[in-house]
C-alpha cells in the first residue's frame, strides 16, 4: 500500500563529473561547455517546456532560449544549489513567462498545433495508439490551469522531490504538498473525464493493433 | 447511526487531503501507518486512492514520451551573434566595474586616513616613523611575504570587509570563474588600500588595489606582477590607465587596455616611468 517514490535518476551517477568538467568549462565561457550541459539536460528542458507550452515548435525555440540564458547567465550559478535546479528554475520561470506573453496576445485557450510526433519505425497503429495518448496527456495538461500543470509536470514526469519543485518554484515545502494535492485532484477529475469519452474509441484501436 | 458516520466523514476528508502526500511518500510514519488503516477500512478512500494513483501513473507513464530535442547545432547558430555582444559587453561590464570598485576603494581608504589622523602612516608622503605590525592572513601561505616584500605593514582583515562587505559595486566575480572570497584593508608607509582575494577552486588570486607602492597581483603563491587598477599612481605623478578586460588564461591573467594587450611586467614598468 505504501508508495514510496524516491526521485533520484541513477543516470545521474556517471553524469555528475561530467556535469561538473561541461559546468567549469561553460563558466570559463566555453561554448563545449555549454555543448556537454546541453547533451546532459537538452532532453529534461525540451520535455518539461513541451509539455507546459504544448507545441513542439515553441517548445523548440524555447530550449533555445533557455541554454543561451544559460550562457549568459551562468557567473550567477553559485553553486548553492544542484546545478540541475538552477537550470530547472531557469527553464520554468522562462516557459511560464512565454506562457503569459502568449496568452496577453490572444484570449484563446492554449493551442497545441503540433503535437508529439511518433518515432518512423514504428507500426502505424501503434503509432496512432501513442500519437492518441500522448495528445491525451497534452489536453489533460491544457485544461488545468499553468501553476498546476507545472507542479505535476515537475512531481510525475521529471520525478523531482518535493525539496526540488520548492527550490524551482520559490515556494516553501507545504506549499509544494498543497498545491500537489489540488493539482492531482482537477487531474484525476479531467481523466475519469477524458477516459470516459476516449475508451470505446481507444480499444477499437488496441483491438486492430493486435489483428 | 448519523453519530456513528460523522467521525468517519471527518477522517476521510483528512485522509483525502493526505493521498497525494501518500502517494509520494511524503507522510511521517505515523500518518503512512493512519492512511493505510484507514484505506484498509474504507471502500470510497480507496477508489479515491486508485483513481489518483491511476491518473498519476497515466501522466507519468506517458508524459515522458515526447519528440527528441533540437540539435545542438540548431542552438550554437543561435549562439554567434550572442558570442559577439558577450565580448562587448564583457568588456565595457567589466570596466565600470572596476572603475566603481576603484572608486569607492578610494572612498574607503581617504575614510580610513581621515580617521586615522596624525598616525605615522597617515599619509604625510614622507615615510615617517614607522611601526610595522605584523601581517597575519591565515590560510594564504605566501602572500603575507609577499606584501611585507613590497612594503606592506599591517593588513586588516575586518575593516574593508565591514566596510565593502555590503557594497554591491565590488566585481564578484573575475572572468574565468574567480569568485571573491575576501576582502582586506592593506597598509604602508603612506596610505591604506584594499586587497581583494578572489578563488577559483583551489586556485586564489589576490588584487591590490591601492596602494600605489603595491601595484601587484599575487596568485597562490606566484607572483605576476601585475595589477588590475583601473587607475594607477606615483607619488607626485599619476598615470591613468583605461582597463578594458582582464583575462585569465591558466594562471596568468593577462590586461587589455585601450593601448592593446600588455603583459603585466611591461604595464607596470611603463607606468613607473619618468
Amino acid at each position: 500500500m505504501t508508495n514510496p517514490n524516491p526521485p533520484s535518476d541513477p543516470s545521474l551517477g556517471n553524469v555528475v563529473p561530467l556535469e561538473q568538467a561541461a559546468l567549469r568549462s561553460c563558466q570559463s565561457g566555453e561554448i563545449r561547455g555549454l555543448e556537454g550541459l546541453y547533451e546532459i539536460y537538452a532532453e529534461r528542458v525540451f520535455r518539461t517546456c513541451f509539455r507546459i507550452l504544448g507545441d513542439q515548435g515553441a517548445a523548440e525555440d524555447q530550449v533555445h532560449e533557455v541554454f543561451l540564458r544559460v550562457f549568459e547567465q551562468i557567473a550567477r550559478f553559485d553553486g548553492r544549489a544542484r546545478f540541475s535546479t538552477w537550470l530547472y528554475r531557469l527553464a520554468v520561470n522562462h516557459t511560464l513567462n512565454r506562457l503569459r506573453k502568449r496568452k496577453r496576445r490572444s484570449s484563446k485557450l492554449v493551442e497545441f498545433a503540433r503535437p508529439a510526433t511518433a518515432p518512423p519505425r514504428e507500426s502505424p497503429d501503434r503509432a496512432l495508439l501513442r500519437k492518441e495518448e500522448s495528445d491525451q496527456v497534452q489536453a489533460l495538461l491544457a485544461g488545468l490551469k499553468p501553476d498546476h500543470r507545472t507542479i505535476l509536470i515537475l512531481r510525475e514526469i521529471e520525478e523531482l522531490s518535493y525539496a526540488e519543485i520548492a527550490e524551482i518554484l520559490g515556494v516553501a515545502k507545504g506549499t509544494v504538498m498543497s498545491r500537489l494535492h489540488r493539482a492531482r485532484q482537477e487531474l484525476k477529475r479531467r481523466w475519469i473525464q477524458d477516459s470516459e469519452r476516449n475508451s470505446d474509441h481507444r480499444e477499437d484501436v488496441q483491438r486492430e493493433g493486435r489483428e | 447511526m448519523m453519530s456513528s458516520e460523522r467521525p468517519r466523514e471527518t477522517l476521510c476528508s483528512e485522509v483525502e487531503k493526505k493521498l497525494s502526500a501518500f502517494i509520494d511518500g511524503e507522510l511521517t510514519e505515523l500518518e503512512r501507518l493512519g492512511i493505510e488503516r484507514h484505506l484498509h477500512d474504507c471502500s470510497r478512500c480507496r477508489r479515491e486512492f486508485d483513481l489518483l494513483c491511476q491518473a498519476s501513473s497515466f501522466l507519468r507513464k506517458e508524459g515522458r514520451n515526447v519528440p527528441q530535442p533540437p540539435a545542438w547545432e540548431s542552438v550554437q547558430r543561435r549562439l554567434e551573434p550572442l558570442q559577439e555582444r558577450h565580448k562587448w559587453r564583457d568588456r565595457a561590464g567589466l570596466n565600470r566595474a572596476v572603475a566603481a570598485s576603484i572608486g569607492l576603494i578610494a572612498l574607503a581608504g581617504l575614510l580610513v586616513v581621515l580617521a586615522l589622523g596624525d598616525r605615522p602612516w597617515g599619509g604625510d608622503g614622507t615615510g615617517g616613523s614607522i611601526e610595522a605590525s605584523p601581517l597575519k592572513l591565515a590560510g594564504l601561505p605566501g602572500l603575507e611575504t609577499f606584501l611585507a616584500e613590497h612594503g606592506a605593514l599591517e593588513v586588516d582583515s575586518t575593516a574593508l570587509h565591514e566596510s565593502l562587505s555590503f557594497t554591491p559595486d565590488i566585481p564578484e566575480e573575475l572572468p574565468g570563474g574567480f569568485r571573491l572570497e575576501r576582502t582586506f584593508l592593506v597598509r604602508d608607509s603612506r596610505s591604506v588600500g584594499s586587497c581583494l582575494i578572489y578563488r577559483r577552486d583551489d586556485e586564489l588570486v589576490s588584487l591590490i588595489q591601492h596602494p600605489p607602492s603595491l601595484p601587484l597581483s599575487w596568485n597562490s603563491g606566484k607572483l605576476l606582477s601585475c595589477t588590475i587598477a583601473g587607475r594607477l599612481c606615483r607619488r607626485g605623478r599619476d598615470r591613468e590607465v583605461e582597463l578594458l578586460q582582464i583575462e585569465p588564461d591558466g594562471r596568468n591573467l593577462t590586461i587589455v587596455t585601450r593601448a592593446g594587450t600588455l603583459d603585466p611586467v611591461t604595464l607596470v614598468r611603463a607606468l613607473s616611468a619618468d
